[in-house]
């Protein structure tokens, strides 16, 4: 369990997260989802105790991060791109960090053969790509058998199979009880695994649910109707209870009313159309929505160099 | 969720979490090849120096100048040059970890910030002290064989160069930890530690005021000076030993403050 209550951080004039109250609870993988510079990575960093949060606190399971006498045995992180000194072998990193946690030093062999890096072992890390790294950093957090795993952004770098496999190990150890919390730019990385979604944009929450009930309340049917009398048609389908915006001087968009009623109650009216069609809405749609708003550099901005 | 039976444990004692990251920093220094070498290269680096002065000296002695001294002295003389190996060494075992980004791994390992600076310090002055000690050890032996009479000594002279040179190192590797967890960044670490033990000694020379002449006698260089050769003026070894660990004190002190209050 991690407990966020009303987390807050500034660098210089600038906020990176704002009055962020959350819990991430056992049991289950939360996905933590929003642009790139929306404060995903300050905020578990806040969590890890590596960057000081200007008010507010976090805890895990009930206590703050730095309290923890052997913090790897209750909380794994891999929050860089990168793990290890470049000089060193993957045996010696995680030998030290074992150590520094009173951990069986056994478990550095067994970590790399969870994550797949076993016959690397005696490599120097400075050789690995970054696929390799991600499942170096993943194999120091799962070191110590942590209960809370908090991983920033683990699928980036990883090839397909990586990421089927990733998702596995976050949905093994969720059903065994642990608490995952994970971070992505990328709805549709998370979509898959996270039972429960926290989005934010430039340091706020913007909506935390669980994801079937995101799914549910953003995935209504869309209609779009083409029609010359545009205004009556709209008229007409308010008074039935649908919620219709306009999208152009003849098209409409309808929310809330299946399609067979909207074409009966033209064909009723005597309304010409032109177009009557669904667009199913998807949980990628509605994040973009959500969080395009709150999308610090975009490409208008930056003169079309997107930043994903 | 542990199928491992390893407990968490939320009240850990100083001692036991000193211990084992004292053991991890140790455990990271001998897997760098690179300050590994660093030592090596130093005690190489005194060992032929000790032997060329020793050279030197029956040299200028043989021709009538009086410049015998003990070899173990004569061997300590030449950690002025030897003693940069040493310094880059011990700002690297923390640089190293900011270079590469580790640091975050190791404070999250570690998140006592004091446990994590005792246990760098006791790691980086126990390797110097052994490494100041082996160093004179072993130094004096080609030194006094070039010297031959010019470099006769006491046993008594070699313990106070082995243990002064000990001491000094340890010292001095606090000193340069502290820098290094102030700059954060190798070239920043080493620099102002060249300044501290070979620039400031010359640069404050220079200036002709007599309490910067003063002050000059207290940097940590000549210090141990007078701590290794037992001098008796302008103070002797005990208070040498106090201004060193003054010296490291406060630099290792500001350095922790700095890793305290800044994010990482």
């Amino acid at each position: 369990m991690i407990t966020l209550e009303a987390l807050a951080k500034d660098f210089g004039a600038t906020r990176a997260v704002n009055n962020l109250s959350v819990d991430i609870t056992a049991g289950m993988v939360t996905g933590f989802l929003g642009p790139n510079g929306a404060g995903k990575s300050t905020t578990m960093r806040m969590i890890l105790g590596l960057d000081t949060p200007t008010s507010g606190q976090s805890l895990v399971n009930g206590v703050p991060y730095a309290k923890l006498a052997y913090p790897l045995r209750t909380v794994g992180a891999h929050i860089s791109g990168t793990a290890g000194h470049p000089g060193h072998t993957p045996r010696t990193f995680l030998k030290a960090l074992a150590q520094s946690n009173r951990i069986p030093v056994r478990r550095a062999e067994e970590a790399l053969a969870e994550v797949g890096l076993q016959s690397v072992a005696t490599k120097r890390i400075g050789g690995f790509s970054l696929g390799m790294s991600q499942r170096l950093g993943i194999a120091a957090a799962l070191l110590g058998d942590p209960q809370i795993l908090i991983l920033d952004e683990p699928m980036n770098g990883l090839d397909a199979e990586g990421i089927t496999w990733i998702r596995q190990l976050m949905r093994t150890r969720a059903d065994a009880g642990g608490t995952i919390f994970v971070s992505s730019h990328l709805m549709s990385e998370v979509q898959q695994v996270a039972d429960h979604l926290i989005l934010i944009g430039r340091g706020e929450l913007i909506t935390e649910a669980p994801t079937q009930d995101l799914i549910k309340e953003f995935t209504q049917q869309l209609i779009t109707v083409r029609t010359p009398r545009a205004t009556a048609l709209a008229g007409l389908l308010l008074q039935h209870g649908a919620k219709v915006s306009t999208t152009g001087e003849d098209r409409l968009e309808v929310i809330g009313m299946p399609l067979e009623r909207i074409g009966a109650l033209a064909f009723d009216g005597g309304i010409e159309l032109h177009e009557l069609s669904i667009i199913q809405g998807s949980l990628e749609n509605v994040y973009n929505q959500l969080t395009h708003d709150t999308v610090d550099y975009s490409a208008e901005l930056t003169g079309g160099v997107s930043t994903k | 969720m542990s199928t491992l039976k390893i407990n968490e444990s939320k009240e850990g004692n100083f001692a036991g979490s000193l211990l084992a990251a004292t053991r991890a920093e140790t455990t990271k220094f001998i897997g760098l090849r690179a300050l590994v070498g660093l030592y090596a290269s130093g005690i190489l680096v005194t060992i032929a120096l000790g032997w060329l002065l020793g050279a030197s000296a029956k040299a200028s002695g043989d021709n009538g100048f009086d410049t015998a001294m003990p070899a173990p002295l004569l061997v300590f003389a030449t950690l002025q040059f030897g003693q940069l190996f040493f310094a880059a060494a011990a700002a690297l075992q923390i640089t190293n970890e900011y270079s590469s980004g580790t640091i975050a791994t190791t404070l999250q390992s570690v998140p006592r910030r004091a446990i994590l600076v005792t246990a760098k310090a006791i790691f980086l002055a126990t390797v110097g002290f052994l490494a100041g000690v082996v160093m004179i050890l072993l130094a004096t032996i080609p030194t006094a064989l070039s010297a031959e009479q010019y470099g006769v000594f006491e046993l008594s002279d070699l313990l106070s160069a082995a243990f002064g040179a000990g001491v000094y190192l340890a010292l001095l590797s606090l000193m340069v930890l502290g820098l290094g967890l102030l700059c954060r960044n190798s070239a920043g670490a080493i620099v102002s530690a060249i300044m501290l033990i070979v620039g400031l000694p010359q640069i404050l020379q220079l200036i002709p005021l007599r309490w910067v002449q003063e002050f000059t006698q207290y940097l940590p260089t000549n210090a141990a000076t007078f701590m290794a050769t037992g001098a008796s003026e302008p103070y002797g070894p005990g208070v040498a030993f106090m201004v060193l660990l003054a010296w490291s004190l406060v630099l290792l002190g500001a350095g922790y403050f700095t890793l305290s209050r800044r994010d990482a």
